[in-house]
């Protein structure tokens, strides 16, 4: 058979992406070319296989995944950023609320950072109004530390440990109530005003010292009764966890702290 | 997605309001998700790739010039995104250069769980035993519907390199189908009686 250079114009024949004058050729070509006509029907039946394969759909899993990791990588939002350089002004009326230490907690200290669980977290207490304990637990459980039973000592207000139900949330259940990445997430945007809050106890937190504290997550919640943010820092070895006032006239009052 | 409203969800984008980023992830991210997995063909990839592209496109876009359509960013990214990630599975676990194979995918994921054509899971595993450059010219014309123009714009290549590859991919596919017999010559022809 001699050379014919239609039996590569077939794919774009059938396609009906060639111009007119190679259209023009295969149509006067294959009459005469069985070669080229199988050729062609292969690749029509080819093209039929391929349309029976379904669109692949991303699972719920794979979508929480993907927001997962753009909050992630989200940098710091301008207001963040104001708040890294803003002035120690504010944080100098703070100076002398000063947050207690949870001793028993600094066995953890290697166990540290890396451990932090993504998936499954346990909630310890009424999730809705976290007790000393159960807020010790919630920090506990985010770092990825086996939560306490035992009292918190110096915690404040100093009161007397209640434990409540014990739940096992999975990642996508809890993800409304705090798996919320500090770095700004607009998946469950929060309003201005709460915004301003935020950004005020952050500053303060971070005017407590001089080294890079990198906000990890965040919740709004309250602590024994008290309107409060649930504030969680990666310090360069540890954790840090602040619970700061929300209320208007204790704005970003330290009820407690504790660190890995 | 007209390119309208392309270029007022970029354009809330670069002003800082973040919840027009999650909507370009709503409108992209299964276009995005199936390129990926037909390109790897293993469903873990193609979620490693869809974080990849999304992650790329948080910087990218606050400076996306609008010269193309949203589209065909995410159809370009998306496939050099893949592409790049067999390339690497390739070299790390020595597999060969054009084949996938089934026997590199010990755990499919759901997706191939739910074809239930045995036909469309035939397609499947064919698919992934053609070179990767034919795969995603199949995947971007004959799967997600692209024209050659296209086409070409998401691999960057002319018009013409499409045509040709497309075809190449094609027959390719074609023989492990069972369309076609190998074309090749063979090299031991066999002997005149």
């Amino acid at each position: 058979m001699p050379p014919h250079d239609e039996l590569d114009l077939l794919s774009g024949y059938l396609d009906e992406e060639l111009d007119q004058s190679e259209r023009a050729r295969v149509d006067a070509h294959l009459p005469g070319c069985a070669e080229c006509r199988e050729t062609l029907a292969a690749l029509r039946a080819t093209v039929s296989d391929l349309k029976t394969l379904p669109t692949p759909e991303p699972t719920e899993q794979d979508s929480w995944a993907l927001r997962s990791a753009i909050a992630r990588a989200r940098k710091p939002s301008k207001a963040w950023q104001r708040a890294l350089f803003a002035s120690g002004a504010v944080a100098a009326a703070l100076v002398g609320i000063i947050a207690i230490t949870h001793q028993g907690s600094n066995k953890h200290e290697t166990a540290g950072i890396a451990a932090a669980p993504d998936h499954t977290v346990q909630l310890y207490g009424d999730a809705q109004n976290f007790d000393t304990l159960g807020a010790h637990n919630y920090f506990l459980s985010v770092i990825g530390v086996a939560p306490t039973n035992a009292p918190i000592p110096g915690a404040l207000p100093a009161q007397a440990p209640t434990r409540g139900g014990k739940s096992t949330a999975t990642n996508q259940e809890a993800r409304s109530f705090y798996t919320y990445d500090m770095a700004e997430s607009s998946s469950e945007p929060i309003d201005s005003a709460t915004r301003r809050q935020l950004d005020r106890c952050v500053r303060i937190v971070r005017g407590q010292t001089q080294e890079l504290l990198t906000p990890f997550r965040y919740e709004t919640s309250s602590y024994n009764s008290t309107q409060a943010f649930f504030l969680i820092f990666k310090a360069p070895s540890r954790y840090e966890f602040w619970v700061m006032s929300r209320a208007t006239d204790h704005l970003c009052d330290v009820l407690y702290f504790a660190q890995s | 997605m007209s390119t309208q409203d392309d270029a007022e969800l970029l354009s809330r984008y670069r002003e800082g309001d973040t919840t027009a980023f999650d909507e370009i992830v709503t409108r992209n991210e299964r276009r995005v998700f199936a390129i990926a997995l037909r390109i790897c063909h293993h469903h873990e990839d193609a979620r490693d790739v869809t974080q990849e592209v999304f992650v790329t496109a948080l910087r990218a876009l606050a400076t996306f010039r609008g010269e193309s359509k949203l589209s065909t960013w995410f159809h370009r990214v998306a496939t050099n995104a893949a592409l790049d990630h067999v390339r690497r599975r390739q070299r790390r676990e020595g597999a060969s250069l054009d084949e996938l194979g089934d026997s590199t995918d010990p755990s499919p994921g759901p997706e191939s769980e739910a074809i239930e054509s045995v036909r469309a899971r035939e397609v499947h595993r064919a698919l992934a035993r053609v070179g990767v450059e034919h795969r995603a010219v199949l995947v971007l014309h004959d799967l997600q519907g692209l024209d050659y123009a296209e086409v070409a714009a998401a691999l960057e290549v002319p018009v013409g390199t499409v045509k040709s590859r497309l075809h190449r991919a094609r027959l390719a596919l074609a023989r492990e189908l069972g369309h076609l017999k190998d074309a090749e010559p063979s090299a031991d022809p066999e002997p005149l009686r």
